[in-house]
């Protein structure tokens, strides 16, 4: 395969792989502010390193192996993370790669799952995620204490993991 | 909903407290289901949030927004932005409307698409199985893994590697398939394609089962026709660069697979094959046919003529030159007579042959006059293991080996002409052998120097003829 043909797969591949590499640096990182800058640097160490990548072995696998070391050397050179994950547990976690569930199967089942949901609810829900509005004032115009909602908001999103984990399974 | 789960909740929401902090990690540590639980929950706050450019999101949502969001993503970094436009310019916003219309064990690697979609226009790679594509230009093409390829258009696709069986009922001139060595113009025909490439370079095997094709290769002046039965091994490196077409070689039968729905024709078929097959097994009986040169020289028609005519040269050397040696492994010297003084006239004869030869020897090139290179056969084999094709490929020797003998016969004759100038220049000019006495001893002691310059300096330009 010429190397124009082997990049154009492995943008492909890193491409595809974005949505599961962003929830393992997540998940290692505490959901960091800083998890879509480690990204950033993963995807850029992967494209240096694009030549190492066999196009006949699994692209996730080497690319969350990058992603561990890049999380532990943004660790030691980022002092000022108050969330860090003891070494140990880092490296059980780093060892545990997500399931091989596709992005797009997860959002099929989050669809529908999000259709099960009470609309009220459901619209609280992605008005939270849509980001432009706090929980503070999302709570004012509910009328309930932030506290509340922020529970509210807690139990749907257990019940949405719970759904999802579940139709993920019947796929 | 346990305690634990709810901190991990408020963990992602990043309004954990430090002490709630290290209870939930001593949690983590203990507990898998909580680390599966916590990995799950991540993925779903990343599916919520994601999802005004996630491509893959099935909400509706405003186009400037969503572009809007793009643009903040890829811009985080400043190069990787560059591969990071690509990657959404190649993901499959758009597809053509070309359709997958059957797949047999497909196993996708990266992306995948399902019977009945529309193909997307970006590379793909199929590790295994077998896939029927269905083009709008009444062509129908079946592919076998493992392969890359694209659907470039509704007219076109891109094979990168693997084989494939196109079949084309519409006008003549409408689809093409384009391989990393040039384009197959389909003119209203059936034909296979196997795509393989090494490191260095690619080879494409080609064989029309009926109808004809045309062949442009990258390069504008390799243009060839192919009909009905024909095939055409096809070798090149970087684009544009001279190709090496071997055409109708014995080796290269393709078996053609022309839908996924039906059993494969048998009549061209080997055995138990239902796949694009090389007759590999008719290699081995023939395999000294040629050689790694032989191969280098595909489509070059004149080097190989030159070849054939060094390798005839060499042969008839070879068969004085092993006249001689064999004389002299046997030979016992008497009376102080060296093998070189007994063979006196036939050694001069040779050398003089050399140097008064039609043949230019300086000419020829040093991989002419000895083996450089072997043939080695790379083997294909499909999910079972069986051999589906096998692909000839020179491999540059480390040490070379004698070859045709052609530079050992040289350096042979050269050092018995030496042997017999020096009995000459010892004896003296006026030096009277029974084996063959020197009319003019000074005439002829010069006249050999002179051969043994022409000949050492035909030796000297063959090995430094290395290109």
């Amino acid at each position: 395969m010429q190397e124009s043909d082997q990049d154009s797969l492995f943008v492909s591949e890193l491409t595809l792989a974005q949505a599961k590499m962003r929830s393992y640096l997540a998940k290692l990182l505490a959901n960091s502010p800083s998890t879509d800058d480690v990204l950033q640097e993963c995807n850029k160490v992967l494209w240096v390193k694009r030549r190492d990548w066999d196009p006949d072995t699994i692209f996730l696998k080497w690319a969350y192996r990058v992603c561990f070391y890049q999380v532990k050397a943004y660790f030691r050179n980022q002092s000022r993370e108050k969330l860090v994950f003891n070494g140990e547990l880092l490296d059980l976690l780093g060892k545990e790669e997500p399931d091989e569930s596709a992005p797009k199967e997860r959002q099929e089942a989050m669809s529908k799952c999000l259709q099960k949901i009470d609309s009220h609810e459901r619209n609280l829900l992605l008005q939270r995620y849509e980001g432009e509005i706090s929980v503070e004032k999302l709570a004012n115009r509910e009328g309930i204490q932030p506290n509340t909602l922020s529970q509210k908001l807690l139990r749907l999103r257990h019940q949405l993991l719970i759904c999802i984990q579940s139709n993920l399974k019947t796929i | 909903m346990k305690k634990s789960e709810k901190l991990i909740w408020k963990l992602i929401d990043r309004e954990i407290t430090e002490e709630e902090f290290n209870e939930l990690e001593d949690e983590l540590s203990k507990d898998e289901d909580l680390r599966t639980y916590y990995q799950n929950s991540i993925e779903t706050d990343s599916a919520l949030s994601n999802r005004h450019y996630t491509p893959f999101l099935n909400f509706k949502t405003d186009k400037a927004r969503k572009t809007t969001n793009l643009i903040s993503f890829v811009s985080l970094t400043g190069w990787i932005a560059a591969a990071i436009i690509i990657i959404f310019a190649i993901l499959p916003e758009t597809t053509s409307n070309v359709k997958l219309v059957a797949a047999e064990n497909a196993d996708w690697r990266g992306y995948s698409v399902a019977i009945e979609d529309e193909m997307p226009d970006q590379i793909l790679h199929l590790h295994s199985g077998a896939i029927e594509l269905q083009f709008p230009t009444k062509t129908k093409v079946v592919i076998e893994g493992p392969a890359f390829f694209r659907v470039e258009n509704d007219s076109s696709l891109h094979l990168a590697k693997g084989s494939a069986t196109v079949t084309h009922s519409g006008m003549p001139e409408t689809f093409h398939l384009n391989t990393p060595l040039g384009k197959i113009v389909d003119l209203g025909t059936q034909f296979g394609v196997l795509v393989d490439h090494s490191n260095s370079e690619a080879t494409v095997v080609t064989e029309v089962f009926d109808g004809n094709i045309k062949f442009i290769g990258n390069s504008k002046d390799e243009t060839r026709f192919f009909n009905t039965g024909e095939n055409a091994i096809i070798r090149g490196t970087e684009l544009g660069q001279k190709l090496k077409v071997l055409a109708n070689h014995p080796y290269a039968n393709l078996v053609a697979r022309p839908t996924l729905t039906e059993t494969p024709t048998q009549d061209k078929a080997l055995g138990n094959s239902s796949e694009l097959l090389l007759e590999a097994h008719k290699q081995d009986s023939t395999i000294s046919d040629f050689d790694a040169v032989d191969l280098m020289l595909n489509g070059n028609f004149q080097a190989q003529i030159n070849y054939s005519m060094v390798k005839g040269i060499a042969q008839a050397i070879d068969q004085k030159a092993e006249i001689l040696n064999n004389a002299q492994s046997k030979y016992t010297p008497q009376n102080g007579v060296s093998f070189a003084e007994a063979a006196m006239q036939e050694i001069e004869a040779m050398g003089q042959s050399i140097v008064d030869s039609y043949v230019n020897f300086s000419k020829i090139r040093y991989w002419e006059a000895c083996q450089t290179a072997e043939v080695v056969w790379i083997e294909h084999k499909d999910q079972a293991g069986q051999i589906t094709h096998r692909i000839p490929h020179a491999r540059r020797l480390s040490q070379p080996k004698e070859g045709n003998k052609l530079l050992k016969n040289l350096e042979k004759i050269r050092e018995w002409i030496t042997e017999v100038h020096l009995i000459h220049e010892e004896k003296g000019m006026g030096w009277a052998s029974e084996f063959g006495c020197p009319e003019d001893g000074k005439e002829k002691f010069d006249k050999r120097s002179r051969n043994l310059l022409a000949i050492s300096y035909a030796i000297d330009s063959i090995k430094s003829n290395l290109d």
